[in-house]
């Protein structure tokens, strides 16, 4: 990273667009000592930004002929005839280049920071029509998802790239790259729709301008938004990044979820027979409960209302703490001492509420589990009429 | 998103309802069995809350399925709208299998492109060997995140991402529940 951030310090005292260099040479300074201080793990995002100037530039070289067709005198050859054409349109633009607003810029630089994953092969189906006039429109409107703070650092990099690109030295890198690069399939795909007559290419810089990297770049920005979604619901991803980190976080997570599940369900598998003797310490006393179960089920009502005044309308929090624990336990411990006397499940106070927000209880045979839920959501009334059918049958 | 106490709610009555149909009859279980059944009825109970619309839960409902011990099980647990809802996993099982096999070439193919890349770029600069290796962290990562989420492994990274998002959320709210219900067992069982 070091020497290429060398090259784009001196590149700027030297570039021959003094015009460009004497207003900006203050923003790049400045963004450049940002660049430095990128913590290196980003690597992902770096490589991209680097990557990025290449291309650029052929966009860059080419933009200002975006009125007349371009005579591209492309062969096959992937990018020495791109260098050629760079020296031969060299002369024509010393004064020329335009820097395109900033906000396209900051647009685009925004996409190409953040997910630098391989997907490079043109599978994507989308493709947008290839109208000169439509073209800038429709790459611009990808563009506007996100701004970002890493705009600022590809805003050094562009337009000292540009003139990065003047010197030989990067040229030869470029060739030596070989085929390592994805980019260059897209700038082979690019000087390909150049060929094309009727593709007026008013370039975004450093963004090939086909179909498919327009598609590419509209799907990786809707990859991104969703990684970002990620990041928010899992817990200590926010401040991570760099997509593999992220991708890690959210891999232990749901794994631990995963392994949660299986331990609570063997916790549950373990609770179920130990219910049984609460029956049996139940029904013993029986007589003196009866007193008392009077008033455990004016006690149960009067929690009701304290509970419906907090507002509380879930199982989730009745459970949760252990006021509410109390609830739940007497209102089971009540059903069971009622089914275990009369020997039947009371189902009218379940058969008929299957679908609301009600009283739920499962009892099952000879373990005699019961699992007292009890949901009050607007059902207040039903609880209560429960209640007191627990009351009468209690008295009777 | 769903509001996260509704899904809770709704998590909640399936489940009961799935277990109360599956423990109806049979009497003994031993502690595995009963873990299963637990667990399986809260995977059917989530998934069916989603009806489908999610390929996770499409996923989970269409393994569960799959063997033809828990087949029975299942079924009963889903209840009476089993039939309906396992057609529709299937018929879009199906078509996932096909998309299985155009996706496993295009991703053949792109193995081999990458790999031999790599290696012809003998003087490859850092930046583009720093881009590669990012990227195939990114891959491992995703093939892991596939294998992980149900029914990932045939979907493309957007997909995934979404099915990520679902997954988690389901995952969350089944665990606050069944932790709040064994919690309360717990403490009833000390009384």
């Amino acid at each position: 990273m070091e020497p290429n951030l060398g090259t784009i310090v001196r590149s700027i005292s030297i570039g021959p667009n003094r015009e460009e260099t004497g207003l900006e040479s203050l923003q790049f300074r400045e963004e450049i000592h940002r660049l430095m201080t990128v913590p290196p793990e980003n690597g992902s995002s770096f490589t991209e930004l680097l990557q990025l100037p290449e291309t650029q530039a052929m966009e860059l070289l080419h933009s200002p002929h975006s009125d007349e067709v371009v005579p591209v005198p492309l062969s096959g050859e992937p990018l020495h005839g791109i260098n050629d054409d760079h020296k031969s349109y060299l002369p024509s633009f010393n004064g020329n280049l335009t820097f395109p607003s900033n906000k396209v810029l900051i647009e685009r630089a925004a996409k190409f920071s953040v997910f630098a994953s391989g997907e490079h092969s043109p599978e994507t189906s989308s493709v947008p029509s290839d109208s000169s006039a439509n073209l800038e429109k429709v790459k611009s409107e990808p563009a506007e998802t996100d701004s970002n703070p890493n705009s600022s650092q590809l805003l050094v990099s562009d337009p000292a790239v540009n003139i990065k690109n003047q010197r030989s030295e990067k040229r030869k890198e470029r060739e030596k790259k070989g085929k390592g690069c994805t980019k260059k399939s897209k700038i082979e795909i690019s000087q390909d729709a150049e060929k094309l007559p009727y593709v007026h290419v008013r370039a975004r810089r450093g963004q090939a301008t086909d179909s498919h990297s327009l598609a590419e770049r509209a799907r990786r920005e809707k990859i991104n938004a969703r990684m970002k979604l990620l990041q928010e619901l899992v817990p200590g991803c926010s401040k991570i990044s760099g997509t593999a980190l992220v991708l890690d976080e959210i891999i232990n997570h749901v794994q631990s979820l995963q392994r949660q599940v299986e331990l609570l369900s063997m916790r549950l598998a373990t609770v179920n027979p130990r219910v049984d003797f609460n029956l049996d310490s139940l029904f013993a006393p029986e007589v003196s409960m009866h007193n008392t179960l009077s008033s455990f089920i004016s006690l149960l009502t009067k929690k009701i209302e304290i509970l419906f005044v907090s507002s509380i309308n879930n199982l989730v929090f009745l459970l949760g703490g252990v006021f509410h624990c109390t609830l739940a336990v007497q209102i089971q411990i009540y059903l069971a001492a009622l089914c275990f006397s009369r020997n039947h499940v009371p189902q009218e106070l379940l058969g008929n509420h299957e679908d609301d927000d009600y009283l739920l209880t499962n009892t099952s045979g000879s373990d005699c589990t019961f699992y007292v839920v009890v949901e009050m959501g607007k059902n207040r009334n039903i609880l209560i009429q429960i209640l007191h059918h627990i009351n009468t049958h209690a008295s009777s | 998103m769903r509001s996260p106490s509704s899904l809770k709610q709704e998590f909640l009555k399936r489940w009961m309802r799935g277990l109360q149909r599956c423990t109806s009859s049979k009497k003994d279980m031993n502690v595995l069995e009963r873990k299963k059944v637990i667990k399986l009825s809260a995977d059917l109970a989530i998934a069916s809350a989603r009806n489908g619309t999610t390929s996770w839960s499409r996923a989970l409902i269409a393994n569960a399925s799959r063997d033809n011990d828990n087949r029975i099980l299942a079924e009963r647990i889903l209840g009476p709208e089993s039939d309906i809802l396992i057609k529709r996993v299937s018929t879009s099982v199906g078509t996932v299998s096909c998309n299985r096999k155009i996706r496993s070439k295009k991703i053949l193919k792109r193995s081999c492109n990458s790999v031999r890349r790599v290696r012809k770029g003998t003087h490859l600069p850092q930046k583009v060997l720093a881009k590669s290796i990012a990227k195939r962290l990114v891959q491992k990562r995703t093939q892991i995140l596939k294998r992980l989420v149900p029914g990932g492994e045939f979907m493309d990274e957007l997909s995934l991402i979404e099915e990520t998002l679902d997954y988690i959320a389901y995952l969350r709210a089944q665990v606050d529940v069944m932790r709040c219900i064994a919690s309360a067992t717990e403490l009833i069982n000390h009384d």
